[in-house]
């Protein structure tokens, strides 16, 4: 991982009841180029310990001179979110990765619908600044509770007619599958929001017959948690056999026990944690490799993936 | 200084001024780290060698540079299509320039800098007696689109990437100096197409797994890998455009002339992630060493001895190396000699 780049909170903005915009400056240089959808982590130095969290950007990538994030405040978050919201100030500094993006548009696209549930608006406020750039015909469709949401105005004032809202605590649920139905042939489908929305939006998509290469879809969790059992990690290289318990992943185990691995998203979306494994069968629960990747069996991503029976040999 | 047009003095070959002090030799990036072939991916981290050395800085710019770009402007007037941009690639273009501008003046501050005032950017380049204002974004305001701009005064070749759909597009390139390859041909093609001629790698799913590590490159943390062949005479322009001019030499080699002709040609591949493009770019850092000044490290001489004896056939003959490959194998045979120090 990058040394991180130290920045200065030049201001902070409340965008809606739980939701707040933080400006950012770099101490030294211009802000980093970054591309639409791209995230930066903010290392947080909380009393608890530190805290790497991961959020969109949400200022413009042809804007050098800030770099902005929208912070939700998560009631049942590891202290992150909270930290920001109450112990961070206009002045104090803050240390950030350089962006990084796992969920970048495609240039060829002919059309591109853009559908955010909450929250997950964050990254397609980027999106909107290079699809505009590049002339690219797009909608954008956010589904949001209540009027107290966040960008909704700045985005009506922004894109106009292109963006469509829909209040579910007033209009109740939207027909998405007509919506993706009336997509003209060659719509790239872009899905950011709760894991449900991302199931309902991909499952219309396959039943429909799109190409998988034409849908992307950028979780802000590692999805609803399947049952997880406890397992072995036996390391091939050093023999040490490592426990990881039903409430742990293999690289928080990994990482208790000394062994680097390197990492970024921790929710099984990046597939930097990629290690190689020589014996055991992988439930893989990432949502980053293909069904080939899975058949494989000869690599995991350390994050989220884990022993189907007991134990797993790593060539570590 | 003296103007860049009265330097011109020699056709393409400019042996003299492309000869390796004993500075240039010490630090040349031999390739081999054991003494049999291996076809690997061979992946570092860019940029982490130590002062001086040809991996100090991602873009190494060496005693070289200014007969380099003296050479490539003339390659540039009998070919102009050896640089070339798809109409997709202009933001990929303005990362280039913007990459290239910051490292130089980064890492090399006696030779290059860069200021910025918003968009309005200042560029001087005292190598080559350059100075440049203009307006960051507006190709108008350049003498030259981004690309062909910045690496006509950029040591290496420079290829772009789009990356889409699980895949890389070649969309723009400045290729001079290519090791048997054309990016005339080449552009527009996806990852796997443009190594289809490499010999069995693609058995191995070295390409599939190449790509897949390529795609998960990220800003600010370039990789690097080398690749080599060996050419005759210090060739710099080997194109597959050219191949006429510079095939036939290979069947000249014998045992008086192999020390002098025959050069290791390693190329240093640097990939960076192209930050507001999101694309990738390809770094071919070309070095050429004489087999005679190669020797001058007894070592060296010895290990690529065992490689080229240990290299597959389909391997030699796609490096184009199978018709003297024996004679360089005798030439270097005296380096068997047990006195000779392991690397």
């Amino acid at each position: 991982m990058n040394t991180p780049i130290e920045c200065r909170v030049m201001r902070i903005e409340s965008l809606s009841s739980r939701v707040k915009r933080f400006t950012l400056v770099p101490v030294a240089g211009p802000a980093p180029a970054f591309s639409g959808g791209s995230h930066v982590g903010v290392v947080l130095e909380t009393p608890a310990g530190t805290i790497r969290n991961f959020y969109s950007l949400v200022s413009s990538p042809y804007d050098q001179t800030c770099l902005q994030i929208a912070v939700q405040r998560e009631p049942t978050s590891r202290g992150g979110s909270a930290f920001l919201h109450s112990a961070v100030h206009v002045g104090d500094t803050i240390g950030i990765t350089p962006p990084r993006n796992f969920f970048p548009l495609v240039r060829t696209a002919r059309r591109q619908l853009l559908i955010a549930g909450g929250i997950g608006i964050t990254p397609f406020v980027s999106q909107v600044e290079t699809l505009l750039r590049w002339g690219t015909p797009f909608s954008l469709l956010y589904l949001h509770r209540g009027p107290d949401a966040p960008f909704l105005a700045e985005l009506r004032a922004r894109i106009g007619g292109r963006l469509m809202a829909h209040d579910s605590a007033r209009a109740g649920r939207i027909g998405i599958e007509s919506l993706i139905e009336s997509q003209p042939l060659g719509t790239h489908l872009a899905v950011c929001g709760p894991a449900a929305l991302i199931d309902t939006v991909t499952t219309c998509t396959r039943a429909l017959g799109w190409p998988a290469g034409n849908v992307h879809s950028e979780r802000f969790s590692a999805g609803p948690a399947a049952e997880t059992r406890p397992f072995v990690a036996h390391l091939a290289r050093t023999g040490v056999e490592i426990p990881v318990g039903a409430d742990s992943t293999l690289l928080d185990a990994l990482e208790s026990a000394g062994v680097a691995v390197p990492y970024s998203c921790r929710i099984g979306g990046c597939g930097t944690c990629e290690i190689p494994v020589t014996a055991g069968e992988i439930d893989h629960r990432d949502h980053c490799w293909s069904a080939d990747d899975h058949a494989d069996g000869t690599r995991l991503l350390a994050c989220v993936s884990r022993a189907l029976n007991g134990k797993l040999v790593l060539d570590l | 200084m003296t103007s860049p047009a009265a330097l011109i003095v020699a056709p393409p070959l400019m042996g003299d001024r492309f000869s390796n002090s004993p500075t240039a030799i010490a630090r040349f990036p031999f390739p081999f780290t054991g003494d049999s072939y291996e076809y690997t991916v061979n992946l570092v981290k860019a940029g982490h060698g130590s002062p001086g050395a040809f991996d100090e800085h991602w873009f190494d710019v060496d005693e070289h540079y200014v007969a380099e770009m003296e050479l490539r402007a003339l390659v540039l007037a009998q070919d102009p299509d050896r640089c070339l941009a798809l109409p997709d690639s202009e933001e990929h273009q303005w990362d280039v320039l913007e990459m290239i501008m910051e490292r130089y003046s980064a890492d090399y501050p006696e030779h290059f800098s860069l200021t910025r005032n918003g968009d309005a950017w200042t560029w001087e380049n005292r190598l080559l007696g350059i100075v440049q204002a203009f307006t960051f974004g507006d190709s108008a305001t350049l003498p030259l689109p981004p690309l062909e701009y910045i690496t006509r005064q950029a040591q290496g070749d420079w290829v772009t990437m789009d990356q889409r759909e699980g895949d890389l597009w070649m969309n723009a390139g400045m290729l001079t100096f290519p090791a048997d390859w054309s990016l005339k041909f080449d552009l527009g093609m996806s990852f796997e197409e443009w190594h289809g001629p490499v010999p069995l790698a693609h058995e191995a799913g070295v390409f599939k797994r190449a790509k897949q590590f390529l795609q998960r490159i990220q800003p600010g943390e370039p990789w690097q890998r080398f690749n080599w062949t060996m050419t005759i005479g210090r060739r710099w322009d080997t194109s597959s455009e050219t191949y006429d001019e510079w095939g036939p030499e290979r069947t000249t080699i014998t045992p008086e002339n192999v020390g002098e002709k025959v050069h290791l040609r390693v190329e240093v591949q640097v990939l960076p992630r192209l930050p507001r493009s999101n694309g990738l770019l390809f770094l071919i850092r070309t070095y050429l060493i004489s087999l005679d000044e190669l020797v001058t490290n007894p070592a060296w001489a010895r290990r690529l001895r065992r490689v080229l004896q240990s290299l597959p056939p389909e391997i030699a003959d796609y490096k184009g190396l199978s018709r003297y490959r024996q004679t360089v194998i005798d030439h270097l045979a005296p380096y068997e000699d047990e006195n000779v120090q392991p690397i």
